[in-house]
This record gives C-alpha cells, structure tokens and sequence, in this order.
C-alpha cells in the first residue's frame, strides 16, 4: 500500500510554495513572545495569530492549490483523493503554525488552537475546490 | 469488445441564468467509432464544450444516455465517475490544466499516482510518454519554462499516459501559431493509428477539420454531420 496520492502531491506544493516557509519563519519569530511576555492574554493572542497565518500561508499558495484542484479532477481524482490533500495541506500548516502556541505547554489551548488553526485552512482549501469543480461544469461555450 | 466508443442518445443540457433557462444542448445523438478522429466545429457559446465535459463525466446531462466503451455514465456514482476519467476518457481542457509548481515527469504521472499504479510502472509509463511526446530533456522543467507548444504536448502526454480509449480536446489548438497547430494534429492522427484512441476535437478554427475522419457541426445545440468522409 503506498502514499495517498493527496498525500503526495499536497507535500509537494507546500514544500516548493512560499507558505509554510513565511509560516515558519513568523511562528519561530512569535516564540519569543510566547517564551519571554509573560502576560495573561498573550496566549489567547498567539492562538489568534496562528490562525490567521495559517490562512495566510494558504491563500499565499493559492494559485497553485487552484490548479492542482483542476488537475486532480480532470485526470479522475476521486473525492477522497481531494479531501486527503486538503487535510493534509491543513493539518500540516496547522501544525507549523501551532509552534509559538504549544511553547507555552498549555495543552487545551494547543487543541483548541490546532481545531482553530485546521478550520481556517480547510475553510478556505475545500471551497476552493468546490469552484474548481463548479468552473468545469458551468461555463457555457 | 466495443466497436462504438462514444455513444450520444437524445441529450439535452441547459442552464439557469438568472431567472432565464438558456438550453445549451438539445437533443444530441452522435455515434462515434473506436478509432475514429472526429471534429467538432461552432461558434463560440454553441455548446461544444459542454457537449465534451459530458462526454469526459464532468457534468451531467438533463436528459438522454452518454455511453462511453459500454458504460452509461448517467448510471455512475462520482466515484465512478472519476474512475472514467482515470482510464477511459481523458479530457484535455482549452487552457491544458498543467501544474506549475511540478515538473513535466510529475504533471505527467498524476493520472498514474491517482490510479495507485507503483513507482516502478509509473516511471516506465511516464518516461514512453515522454519519449512519443518529443519531450525527452524537458522532464524536469516546469511548464513555465515550456512553448506552447511544448505545454500542450504536456497535456497530450498526461491525457495519454493512462492509454484511454476515448481522448477529448477542447480547443488544442486556439493558443498556437499555425505551424505548431499542425504538429498537433498530425500528433492527434499518429496517437489514433497507434493506439486506436477514438479521438474527439472541438475548434472553431475550420482548417481543423482537414485533419478529422468525420465532421460534425454544433448548431444551435444540436450536431449535424457536415463533410462525411470514406
């Protein structure tokens, strides 16, 4: 049995695209709040923060995601072949994107964060391909 | 064994814009043989597009039977559907659908990695593609780097690689020059004679259609045979 094929191809763009490397580079910067601020609301912020770059590095990624989503669906990408990308490419900037969360070792609030975190990136990936999908099926020529 | 390879019976398509229902396709009947290279000819907004995403199982029809190598896809399922579109029919879209961030070999094998077929078998399948392509040494370029030309051979070698009995192209040859359009054609009329692909072509460019068995027109949604030829 090998890799999903989502699996793979999701690896690939992340890994040539810009967003998770400008993902890792703000988490790794947003350590030293997490280590060195000790204020109370400073957690809720990061986790906040890290949501809103994981979307970033999605959308920054954005053109390659759309091309891939028609790729797959025009050489017969069955829907779970699609869904294994999308939660890949999800947990995966999820989980960089959890770096300044989990140093302050609260684990709820890492939880809570990777949910917040997975949900902002699948809002926008699945969508995504629904477009992709409707654009192959609705133009009229 | 299936003698006809795409079977078209009463099809009808139309879509709401607005509160207007526009009928794009009205009832469609078309028989085309394996081994047959057809062309398809209208205007812009005539349908023949969406006469070739039905075909290739990207939308549905409203009514009537689409029968590809003996399955009707009005009987399939999305599963079974995408399986179609893996190893039956291969649609090669207007704008090629290439993948800029992977190289030629990786947009090359995404039909194969889908159908789960091993690294091994994938190698030696994209590279022959590849070889009959005219592609050798573009491999590891990304279509960025690549011709027009050379992009839409990408498309043809992806469309291929899964040797389908039925390949689809919308349009191949509306973004090239003239010389680089031939090429394309007489690389349509080899991959037909050597693999027996029933090939289906949509242009509004009509020196298309000196390079097709058989013509056919899309008027007002609905296909007339124009230059049958023996």
């Amino acid at each position: 049995m090998g890799v999903e094929p989502g699996c793979l191809i999701a690896f690939k763009i992340l890994y040539r695209g810009k967003g998770v490397y400008i993902l890792s580079i703000i988490s790794t910067l947003l350590l030293y709040y997490s280590v060195f601020i000790k204020h109370p609301k400073i957690l809720d912020t990061l986790i906040i923060i890290s949501a809103l770059n994981v979307a970033t590095a999605i959308l920054s990624d954005s053109d390659s995601h759309n091309t891939v989503f028609y790729a797959l669906r025009i050489s017969g990408a069955k829907p779970s072949t699609v869904m294994a990308y999308v939660i890949t490419a999800s947990l995966t900037t999820s989980f960089i994107g959890l770096i300044p969360v989990v140093a302050k070792a609260e684990l709820i609030k890492s939880l809570i964060a990777l949910s917040i975190n997975f949900t902002a990136a699948t809002l926008i990936l699945y969508p995504t391909y629904l477009r992709i999908k409707k654009r192959l099926t609705s133009a009229v020529t | 064994m299936y003698e006809i390879s795409v079977l078209l019976r009463d099809v009808w398509k139309s879509y709401k814009f607005g509160s207007e229902l526009t009928t794009v396709l009205r009832n469609v009947n078309a028989a085309f043989k394996k081994g047959e290279m057809i062309g398809i000819h209208g205007p812009s907004g005539s349908g023949k597009t969406t006469l070739l995403r039905i075909i290739a199982g990207l939308e549905r029809p409203d009514r009537g039977d689409v029968i590809i190598s003996g399955y009707n896809l009005n009987l399939l399922d999305e599963v079974g559907l995408s399986m179609i579109r893996n190893s039956i029919v291969s649609y090669i879209p207007q704008d090629y659908g290439l993948v800029d961030t992977l190289t030629v070999f990786e947009n090359i094998e995404i039909p194969l990695l889908i159908s789960g077929v091993d690294k091994v078998s994938r190698v030696k399948s994209v590279s022959e593609v590849i070889q009959y392509m005219g592609l050798k040494g573009k491999e590891n370029l990304t279509p960025s780097h690549l011709s027009g030309g050379e992009r839409q051979r990408v498309a043809i070698a992806r469309a291929l690689v899964t040797t389908p009995s039925v390949l689809l192209a919308d349009e191949p040859t509306a973004n090239l020059d003239w010389s680089n359009a031939i090429k394309v054609m007489e690389l349509f009329r080899n991959v037909r004679k050597d693999f027996n692909t029933t090939i289906v072509i949509v242009t509004h460019d009509p020196r298309v259609l000196e390079f097709v068995d058989r013509s056919l027109n899309m008027v007002e949604g609905t296909l007339k045979e124009i230059t049958p030829k023996t």
